[in-house]
């Protein structure tokens, strides 16, 4: 009892080991699958989260959070901390890259992602190349990359067309595409996207872009997301038909300024996964938030909202299994809100991430 | 907060440059005129409408449970928590009512070059520049969320520019043609040298302007004295009339018994006062400098803000308001104890921008609340569409230490207040008119759906429609 | 007479009632011009699934048809150049035989509901002219789904280019450092010139022919069209004497279309004698078109009396139904300019089994007219694309 009340009251910052098990209590356990558990327990144990329920848990300490606790978000599109080495400008394809090369953790942007409840990125290549290479999955407040060659990314829309550098049509693009996907060897990237075990992201952003990389997933077989897609409610089931999600870019994104809530709208009505990204470039965590909010403020519920950054992102990022949600197996990426997460009035208290507590606003003072 | 001296020992000379900008500058001219007609216009006949909530806001920090509105032509006429509906009224029923979100600084609803133009001067209308018809998709999401005015101005390419206005964003209507004056210290990747020449020469464009309405003010002056003493003398004569004659008709005779030529007497006058020359900019600005409309400065970094604070204490009578503000807590102090509130406008981006590091980004509202200054939250006049996040901004800015009741002062009775249209809107209280929302739930939360909205007792949104 | 009762009651019946799909209708028209030399009077025309089912004239109106004093073809317009831009050209080569039109069509844009409405139903769509062989063009239809497998009309396959000044314009001498592929020939007309000749006699020459050299293979032997924007007479002579070249050479007969062939009235007998067609642009305002090309209203008239097959053409930015007014008022009659914007093109394209003519059997493009067709006071006031209503007269 004494020694929970001392860990409680005294919280440890930076990588401690987090062998041993304890529990976090919360008066609203947001799950990120929609589901909201009320005075719920959440036990950690190795860092990863290993039940959560209302039954409080035996011979493990429990720290009282005074807050609700969500799923850490998945940073879909986060190229910030890459300085800029996520995009190869003498190809327009460099489909075999490990774009994890291009982590460097430590940049100082990073600390500032964590701080406002990031807990896991995606960092894809960059927007003007074709076949970009393979994104990476970086935790960034561990410091480490947890999978490599994770999505391929393709770039499909106007800004992957040179002006001076071949191709500069889409014509020459599709055929540049399918080039390089019929010459694919087997076990490459490329290949591994074609029979569906690796997922891609395409980034489209008009309707006539977006509806000429639905016909060329459908005919090559690619499983994934759109990247991009403002307007996607004009093409609700032929994206539904073709299997794919989709991940709207933030607002300032150059192409992308359309408003995305009727797009999100129609997309949770047909009950296509969607998520938002932070882009901290030009809009960061924040920024992402309120994007949710408008979809919320225009009639989507919070339960959706959430999703979008946290359970159907981690999905289509292709780490469902281990992120993403708040429960048993999963990795322990969570933070504790002031109130409920979509909330813009909400602050962030404190980040775990692989269980350890990673950042706490205390400490930082009342400028986070 | 409104601790800037009392306007009633001004009210003699307000009024008399009131006098002189109706006699002397047409556009104020008219715009008084038009301001008469729009008094009117505002609260034209429409249909009864009863509202009722299970929580009214009247103002931030004060509500009332289970309460219900009567609006009728326009205007708020009663409030009762068991008010019955007339005949053909229309009923809104919702969990919370409160006043619709006025956007201090937008150019929402006002036509994309006007707005950046460069070439406006201080005589230049906000009013000239109202395009309802091209921004009518903007228009219609600001009905949506609930941001039902703005204060819009013009011209941001310019040091000083228009007159601005505040307009509802049904149709682009002005409320209120003649709201705020403003300017711009924001030029960057200047020297500081000719940084500072910038807030000087806002200095002498200003001081020019007071010198002008006090040559006007002396003008009217000597005028008067002048007329006073004309009037003196006409009476003298007229009264002296009959003896000066008899004596004038007494000497005629001598001088022609004598056979000489009889000298009148010449008498002068002084001459009439002439007026200064009629300068259209110089009398609009100096409606500012007296204090008649507020001067709205646009001023993110330290060295121009510390120096247009110094440059403008001679100014006693100026409302000052600060646009942007971002370093503006190196001087919350001044800015609380001269009253001056500050118009934040937050943007969700990467920490550094206009001031780098020091940026407090959102925190900003809560910090120079917490010190005493007035805070508004502002959409940043750029772009037409940033105006429909108004309420997010709010509830950002709460998440980052604004308490809950400034950021709803921020977005609804504090620029009403600010720009003179606190006995119009911005609290829901009887006899104002109605330009209300009706919500679902608290305004600031982002679960909150807008389930209508009333502009000017008219039902311009309805959720579902 | 009979037949006629027994078709009218049949026609009458099925008009009465309009199947919910939109692809069905009746309609009535005083006057019938089907672009083949025919004109109906009075006549009701069943369409039926989206085709021209039957034409009965000498009818009366039945009651839920639609009514218009004209209905023509719906209009083909043989180079509308509603394509995305540069992204529909892939410059990285200045012969890009393989590259698809198909690929530089955004069917968001407005600009089809606009060729909708005002008449066009069928439009060619080429690669932009910035390349000297810039691909396989495509027709189009200007409205319906949304998908171009819907859209797009199977002809002849057209090989689309340009000779002129056009396609040497981004270039730049190759010589010092190239820093951009624009570095490269051709940057004069002769050049263009030898950039066609270059890869024909490749493609004839090579042991094994690649895909792009196949194209070009058909292109000469005749099997491929080659459609070439030609505005001046320089240029018009250069390609003309170009298809002789490679027919003197041996590598086959080409069939050239001259695309833009504003100063085609020049010299019309190298046209006649080499069977070249010509597809005229819409009559500029100020005398001039683009390359200097001198054109006015009575272009068209010269190339009907010297027997050439020509077609007008909008651009994407001229009404078509004005083109063929000015045709008229240079001389042609209506017939022949209605000849002009319907089924000339259409068999000039190979769609002519599709559209171009109001015939039982074909695609339901029709216009229905306010008035005589091409009068300045006449304007379309219902088109129907595939039996869809893309201007509603009611």
């Amino acid at each position: 009892m004494l020694i929970s009340c001392l860990i409680a009251a005294a919280p440890l910052l930076g990588a401690t080991a987090a062998e041993d098990a304890y529990a976090l209590r919360a008066s609203h356990v947001h799950v990120g699958d929609g589901q909201v558990v009320l005075d719920a327990f959440v036990v950690i144990e190795d860092g990863a989260v290993k039940s959560v329920s209302n039954n409080a848990p035996r011979g493990v300490r429990v720290v009282e959070v005074d807050g609700h606790i969500a799923p850490g978000f998945i940073g879909l599109r986060e190229t910030i901390g890459a300085g800029g080495e996520n995009e190869e400008r003498t190809r327009k394809s460099t489909p075999n890259a490990d774009l994890s090369f291009a982590f460097d953790p430590t940049s100082p942007y990073w600390h500032g992602l964590v701080a406002e409840g990031v807990t896991t990125v995606l960092m894809p290549a960059g927007s003007s190349q074709i076949a970009g290479g393979q994104a990476a999955i970086v935790s960034p407040a561990a410091g480490k990359v947890l999978k490599r060659n994770a999505v391929v990314t393709l770039g499909l829309s106007r800004s992957s067309l040179g002006s001076s550098t071949a191709p500069t049509s889409y014509a020459g693009l599709y055929a540049h595409l399918g080039e390089q996907f019929a010459a694919a060897p087997e076990g490459s990237p490329l290949a591994a996207a074609k029979t569906g075990e690796v997922p891609v992201m395409m980034r489209a952003v008009t309707r006539t872009e977006v509806a000429r990389a639905l016909d060329f997933a459908v005919a090559h077989g690619l499983k994934g997301a759109l990247l991009g897609a403002p307007e996607a409610d004009d093409l609700v089931e032929e994206i539904k038909a073709a299997g794919l999600s989709v991940v709207f870019e933030s607002k300032a994104a150059p192409a992308s300024s359309k408003d995305v809530v009727k797009s999100a709208l129609a997309l949770a009505k047909a009950e296509v996964p969607f998520a938002f990204t932070s882009d901290a470039a030009s809009q960061g965590p924040l920024g992402m938030r309120m994007q949710a909010a408008a979809c919320m403020r225009a009639g989507l519920d919070a339960g959706a909202a959430l999703r979008a950054m946290t359970g159907d992102a981690a999905r289509i990022a292709g780490v469902g299994e281990t992120h993403g949600t708040i429960a048993p197996g999963r990795a322990a990426d969570l933070v504790v809100w002031s109130g409920p997460p979509t909330d813009l009035t909400s602050r962030v208290h404190s980040v775990y991430a692989g269980g350890n507590l990673v950042h706490s606003a205390h400490a930082h003072g009342a400028h986070q | 907060m409104r601790s800037h001296s009392s306007r009633s020992n001004r009210r003699p000379s307000l009024r008399r440059l009131r006098n002189l900008g109706i006699a002397l500058t047409v556009g104020a001219g008219l715009a008084a005129a038009s301001q008469a007609a729009q008094d009117e216009a505002e609260t034209a006949a429409t249909s009864d409408l009863l509202l009722r909530a299970n929580k009214v806001i009247v103002s931030p920090g004060k509500s009332v449970d289970n309460m219900s509105l009567l609006v009728r032509d326009g205007r708020i006429v009663a409030m009762g928590s068991d008010l019955a509906a007339p005949e053909g009224a229309q009923t809104i029923e919702g969990e919370v009512i409160c006043a619709a979100f006025i956007d201090p600084w937008s150019v929402a609803g006002v036509d994309a070059s006007s707005a950046r133009s460069d070439r406006v001067d201080t005589a230049s209308r906000a009013t000239d520049a109202l395009d309802p018809y091209g921004q009518d998709e903007v228009l219609d999401d600001l009905l949506e969320s609930g941001v039902l005015m703005m204060r819009v101005e013009i011209g941001r390419g310019a040091a000083v520019s228009g007159v601005g206005a505040v307009i509802r964003a049904d149709g682009a209507a002005p409320v209120l043609t003649d709201a705020a004056i403003s300017a711009r210290l924001d030029s960057p990747g200047l020297d500081p040298v000719s940084r500072v020449g910038q807030v000087d020469r806002l200095a002498s464009t200003l001081g020019g302007a007071k010198k002008y309405a006090d040559d006007v003010a002396a003008y009217e002056r000597d005028l008067k004295v002048w007329e006073e003493e004309i009037a003196e003398k006409e009476e003298e004569l007229t009264e002296d009339f009959k003896k000066a004659k008899k004596a004038r008709d007494k000497k005629v005779k001598e001088a022609e018994e004598e056979g000489e030529e009889l000298k009148e007497k010449k008498y002068k006058e002084d001459k009439r006062p002439r007026p200064p020359k009629f300068d259209p900019k110089k009398a609009s600005l100096a409606r500012a400098v007296g204090g008649e409309v507020p001067m709205v400065i646009h001023v993110e970094e330290a060295l121009e803000l510390r120096e247009l604070l110094r440059v403008t204490r001679p100014f006693t009578r100026m409302r000052m308001v600060i646009a942007g503000g971002r370093s503006s807590l190196l001087f919350a102090d001044e800015l609380a104890e001269r009253g001056i509130p500050v118009i934040v406008t937050p943007a969700p981006s990467s920490p550094g921008g206009a001031v780098g590091e020091m940026d407090p980004g959102f925190a900003l509202a809560g910090e120079l609340a917490s010190r005493g200054v007035e805070v508004l939250i502002g959409s940043g006049a750029t772009s037409p569409v940033a105006s429909r996040d108004l309420p997010l901004l709010a509830a950002a800015a709460v998440g980052h230490g604004l308490d809950r009741e400034a950021a709803l002062h921020a977005i609804t009775a504090g620029p009403a207040r600010v720009f003179d249209l606190q006995s119009k809107v911005g609290t829901v209280r009887r006899g104002l008119h109605a330009d209300l929302l009706v919500l679902s739930g608290d305004p600031l939360s982002s679960s909150t759906r807008v389930l209508a909205s009333i502009s000017g007792g008219k039902v311009v949104h309805q959720a579902g429609n | 007479m009979l037949t006629s009762l027994i078709l009218s009651a049949a026609a009458a019946a099925s008009g009465s009632s309009v199947p919910a799909d939109g692809t069905s209708w009746t309609i009535h028209a005083d006057k019938v011009y089907t672009s083949t030399g025919k004109v109906h009077e009075s006549a009701l025309i069943v369409v039926e699934g989206g085709k021209i089912r039957a034409i009965t004239p000498g009818v009366e109106a039945t009651r839920d048809a639609l009514h218009a004093p004209v209905v023509t073809a719906g209009m083909v317009d043989a180079s509308a150049r509603l394509n995305s831009g540069t992204s529909s050209v892939e410059q990285s080569s200045e012969v890009t035989p393989l590259v698809s039109a198909e690929f530089g069509l955004d069917l968001y844009s407005p600009g089809w509901g606009r060729l909708a409405r005002t008449g066009v139903t069928s439009a060619f769509i080429t690669p932009l002219n910035q390349n000297c062989v810039g691909g396989m063009g495509t027709v189009v239809k200007t409205a319906g789904d949304r998908s171009i497998k819907a859209r797009t009309v199977e002809g002849a396959p057209m090989l689309c280019g340009a000779i002129g000044s056009q396609p040497s314009q981004r270039n730049s001498s190759a010589f010092g450092r190239p820093t951009s592929f624009f570095n490269r020939r051709p940057t004069t007309r002769m050049g263009v010139e030898w950039e066609w000749r270059k890869s024909f006699f490749e493609a004839a020459q090579a042991k094994e022919p690649d895909d792009a050299q196949k194209v070009l293979l058909d292109a000469l032997a005749g099997k491929v069209g080659v459609f070439v924007q030609a505005w001046a007479t320089q240029d018009i002579r250069t390609a003309v004497f170009l298809k002789e070249e490679m027919a003197r050479e041996g590598f086959g007969e080409m069939r050239l279309v001259i695309d833009a062939g504003a100063e085609a009235w020049r010299e019309p007998a190298m046209l006649v004698r080499t069977n070249t067609s010509v597809i005229l642009p819409p009559v500029p305002a100020q005398g001039r078109t683009t390359d200097g090309a001198l054109m006015s209203v009575e272009c068209a008239r010269v190339l009907r009396d010297n027997g050439i097959s020509f077609a007008l053409s909008g651009h994407g930015a001229s009404r078509l139904d004005i083109q063929a007014g000015l045709a008229m008022r240079g001389g042609l009659t209506r017939e022949q300019a209605l000849r002009a914007v319907t089924l000339t093109p259409a068999q000039l394209l190979g769609v002519d089994g599709r559209v171009g003519s109001v015939e039982a059997g074909k695609d339901a493009d029709l216009i229905l007219w306010n008035g005589e067709p091409f009068e300045a006071t006449t304007r379309p006031v219902g088109v129907l694309i595939g039996g869809h209503l893309a201007l509603d007269p009611r």
